[in-house]
């Protein structure tokens, strides 16, 4: 047998010399390969007396796991001097890329929620008439919300800029086809004087479903479901009677205020609660307005505004801010 | 609305006062802020919708409180005579009965002006009503409990005895209680006598013409007006008051009977008057409703699964009477002060809202979803924002309302805004995202890219016009232009379409920065290309490198456009460098050319005499000579 110190010799002269991990991975199967040294060495293993043969495995497997020792030692040196030469502490550096806008983010998440379930987002125009935005919709023409204080007119009566995301509910029951299900995000506008917590335009998320019985019970599902969904699965909810001249009967939908469990803050104007959505069944007038048999068909619709959800979720105190084109992003 | 619980006691048990706020919450009168004590007495603040002007008084909610409670509600209007007085003593006319649906009077006479007992004194303080004398007290008091607001004059400035409810003149003034000067419009609605006002209707009594310590003869007057009337004058005017809140919903007429009876009741144990005359001016008595619900309709509805005997019991809880529940169909007759219940729709509202929306199922709709409609621009616009973002863009939402005029574009214009820096609708990104722009630059960024997507209107052939663009400044270094040109060229190959100048306008807004604008519309109805293409193995290339040299004028952007239409076998061209002047007259234009053919590896000879009509090309349209 050749002495194996010559070997262990001949590996260390190797490793001397190696410049790279596949260096090593090399000297790994020159010696310890299925053809390698080591294996060699055993398969003359047949030619060693047989009193010998055992005393010589022994000799042949020490030898293999020095070398594998040998092996292993270079390559955990080599991987720390290679990983020394970097400062692996210095801070990575950023691909640039560009930021949504939060209430994008926000719509997007919504939408998630409401396509899983069937919706399709659906949109109208934002300069709307007289009859999509107030008639259709059970609004008489003595209605509060339709005083001029709260309507930006272009040409009254007739033209207007929408006041609600509920005109392209009217417009969609008009002009598609039932059974229908969509989403309505999109600005809106009021004749407000701005100021924190109100501007002349913001968003609105609103929801309409139309079908062959269509009851409270799926509502109250769907926004439970739905508030859980943004909230979290343990929010708790309250579902309670609430009138919007649209919907019959109608129903608000709040969820228990987190600044105070439910106790009463400032935060939620010590009610315990935050109202998130406001919603009923389609009134039969609306039905009947836009050319729907309320005795075949029935429907719920829903509506929030996107803009408290948004500034809540990234901590903006000022709703003018949001949209004034002040928003800077850091990430 | 205030409800001072002690108040409401006086006509419902409440053994839980909290308990039975936060059932009125789920009935539909949500509580608001927290409670407050009183002098003891603890105040809750309920929000009343807009439809129910009878829970603007404590009756009113005591009623709804009986039906929650399941107890008996003990009614003070139950226990009225008839009040035999034909004499009229004041003479009623109502000028236009589409203004004033009624107004009635009773003259009672001497009265001692007094203060109050104190169990009506602590009421109106525990309500928030500051307590003056008997007279006054009396009717705040009834316009709280019963929510028929009523107003009291001294006979003696009522001339001849005759009342008219008009219309205000043009420049008209009255000044009303608390010594307010208001200037009126012929929208307003005037309580008059021949010679001067004596009331703002609905709203507000005059100055001089209420009751004084002195009075020992009074008008007491209780009216309904359209609501609307008085909703307009009370924000014209900014005068909301307790009265008008109430006014300018709908009152039943017959509330004002109500109330009047009421306070005739109480001046006389109170104040020792005596009526001794009575006008009633109703043109057209409102008629009785009456309404049928079928059962299945209110089952269907709330997803429930309710008895006629229950409902029934419902429905009588809030005093709405039923008959012939025979065929699953409930006959309704509506009480006069629930001017809200309209038809079917209302009254199944009524039977759900007592079930309990706590006791409605939860549950998904279990219908297929119907047919995909989504928008295809909503689409294309969510694909668009994610390509400016993978670009490095900030996205920016800015309000369309501004001052800011656009000679190419006839603005949309607001006929009443409230401020003068928001008149018209925008035409153009431009303004709001120079605004971002800046505001990024105060943040000290040395590159910034800012972009919208949004819509921009204008009147077109006397039409309101929106049209979807998205709107972009880009500043980047020191090669603002051609990045940003590369940037609209990717976002035109990733969203699949042909390049189009056409729809695409670009801006210097100063040495560095520029602005972008595409019209969406424009774009959906351009050419559809696949120029994402999808290779499996690295395509075999000749390269080939022409360098020339042309005149400064030379768009080098056609000559690279061109080369790439000269034959089938060009892969790519682009430029080895940036062009360079060599003189005053002439740039260095260096081409970097790759062929490429799907059957074969293309060889030098094989390319040579494209190469050759390419070097033609140049020379012959160009003037090219090569380097």
């Amino acid at each position: 047998m050749d002495d194996p110190g010559k070997l262990l010799d001949n590996l260390r002269d190797k490793l001397n010399n190696v410049k790279s991990s596949t260096d090593i991975e090399n000297l790994r199967i020159e010696f310890l390969g299925r053809n390698g040294l080591v294996n060699q060495l055993l398969q003359k293993i047949k030619d060693v007396a047989p009193d010998q043969k055992k005393e010589y495995g022994q000799k042949v497997n020490t030898l293999k796991s020095q070398i594998e020792e040998l092996l292993q030692d270079e390559e955990k040196e080599f991987k720390q001097t290679t990983t020394l030469n970097i400062d692996i502490t210095l801070p990575g550096i950023k691909p640039k890329v560009g930021n949504l806008h939060p209430t994008t983010i926000v719509i997007r998440k919504i939408n998630q929620f409401f396509r899983y379930l069937g919706y399709s987002v659906y949109e109208g125009p934002e300069i709307e008439t007289n009859e999509f935005n107030f008639e259709k919709l059970n609004l008489p023409k003595d209605h509060p919300a339709r005083e001029l204080a709260d309507t930006l007119y272009i040409q009254e009566p007739e033209y207007l800029l929408r006041t609600h995301t509920s005109s392209v509910e009217t417009r969609a029951m008009t002009q598609e086809k039932l059974p229908l299900r969509i989403v309505v995000p999109g600005k809106v506008y009021r004749n407000e004087t701005s100021n924190p917590t109100n501007n002349s335009m913001f968003y609105q998320y609103e929801g309409l479903i139309v079908d062959k019985n269509i009851s409270m019970a799926d509502l109250k599902g769907t926004l439970i479901a739905f508030v859980k969904f943004l909230y979290g699965q343990e929010t708790k909810t309250r579902f309670r009677c609430k009138y919007y001249p649209q919907v019959e009967p109608g129903a608000g939908l709040d969820v228990e205020c987190k600044f105070c469990q439910g106790k009463g803050c400032s935060v939620c104007k010590y009610r315990g609660f935050i109202e998130v959505l406001g919603s009923g069944m389609v009134h039969p007038n609306v039905l009947k307005n836009c050319g729907i048999d309320p005795k075949v068909w029935s429907g719920f619709a829903f509506g929030m505004g996107l803009d408290r959800l948004v500034m809540l979720q990234y901590g903006i105190n000022d709703i003018r801010k949001l949209y004034s084109g002040e928003l800077v992003y850091k990430i | 609305m205030k409800l001072p619980i002690n108040w409401l006691k006086e006509y419902v048990k409440v053994d839980n006062p909290q308990e039975l706020i936060e059932k009125m919450t789920s009935i539909g009168h949500m509580q608001d802020g927290s409670p407050k004590n009183v002098n003891g007495d603890i105040v809750y603040d309920l929000e009343i919708r807009q439809n129910r002007p009878d829970c603007l008084s404590i009756i009113g909610l005591a009623r709804e409180a009986a039906a929650i409670l399941n107890k008996k509600l003990k009614n003070p209007l139950n226990e009225f005579s008839e009040i035999n007085i034909h004499d009229k003593k004041i003479d009623v006319t109502i000028d236009d009965p589409s203004l004033c649906y009624r107004f009635k009077t009773f003259v009672i006479e001497g009265i001692k002006i007094q203060p109050s007992p104190d169990w009506l004194v602590n009421k109106l303080i525990a309500y928030g009503i500051k307590p003056i004398n008997n007279i006054i007290d009396i009717t705040n008091y009834v316009m709280v409990e019963v929510g028929e607001p009523l107003h009291a004059f001294d006979i003696r400035d009522i001339t001849e005895n005759k009342i008219i409810i008009r219309r205000a003149k043009k420049g008209e003034s009255i000044i009303v209680i608390g010594g307010k000067k208001v200037a009126l419009t012929e929208d307003d609605l005037l309580v008059t006598d021949p010679q001067k006002p004596l009331g703002l209707a609905g709203i507000i009594g005059g100055d001089k013409t209420g009751v004084k310590n002195d009075t020992t003869t009074i008008v007491l007057e209780g009216a309904t007006y359209n609501q609307a009337t008085i909703r307009r004058s009370s924000i014209r005017h900014s005068l909301r008051t307790e009265a008008s809140t109430r006014h300018e919903k709908f009152l039943h007429p017959h509330l004002a009977e109500m109330g009047l009876r009421r306070a005739v009741q109480l001046i006389e144990k109170l104040a020792g008057g005596k009526v001794t005359g009575q006008t009633d001016c109703y043109p057209t008595p409102e008629k009785d409703i009456s309404i049928a619900v079928s059962l299945e309709n209110i089952n269907k509805t709330g997803g429930i699964n309710i008895d006629v005997k229950k409902s029934v019991n419902i429905l009588k809880s809030l005093e709405i009477d039923t008959e012939d529940e025979s065929n699953g169909t409930i006959s309704t007759k509506v009480p006069y002060f629930r001017t809200d219940l309209i038809q079917e729709a209302d009254i199944v509202e009524e039977v759900l809202r007592l079930f309990g929306y706590d006791n409605i199922p939860e549950r998904l709709p279990s219908l297929p979803p119907p047919k995909y409609i989504q928008s295809k621009t909503y689409d294309l616009e969510e694909e668009i924002r994610d390509i400016l973002v993978a670009c490095g863009f900030d996205e920016e939402i800015t309000e369309p309302l501004t001052n800011e005029e656009n000679p190419a574009l006839n603005p949309v214009k607001l006929e009443n805004s409230l401020s003068s820096e928001k008149i018209m609708l925008r035409t153009t990104l431009k303004e709001s995202l120079l605004k971002a722009f800046g505001e990024q630059q105060k943040h000290r960024k040395n590159v910034i890219e800012v972009f919208e997507v949004g819509k921009i209107y204008f009147m077109e052939s006397e039409e309101y016009k929106e049209q979807r663009i998205v709107g972009g400044i880009s500043s980047y270094k020191d090669n603002s232009y051609t990045h940003l040109k590369g940037v609209i060229e990717l976002l035109f190959a990733k969203l699949g379409y042909e390049y189009n100048e056409n729809v695409i306008t670009i801006e210097p807004i100063n040495n560095n920065s520029f602005f972008f604008q595409i019209n969406i519309d424009q774009l959906l109805s351009g050419k559809k290309v696949t120029t994402q293409k999808v290779l499996t193995s690295p395509p075999q290339l000749n390269l080939q490198d022409i360098s020339i040299v042309v005149e400064k004028a030379v768009p080098v952007g056609n000559i690279v456009g061109e080369l790439k239409d000269i034959s089938p076998l060009v892969y790519s061209v682009s430029l080895g460098e940036e062009p360079q002047m060599i003189n005053e007259n002439e740039k260095s234009v260096f081409l970097h050319i790759a062929f490429s053919s799907p059957d074969k590896t293309l060889t030098n000879e094989d390319v040579e005499p494209i190469r050759e009509s390419i070097i033609q090309l140049l020379k012959d349209k160009h003037h090219a000579r090569l380097r």
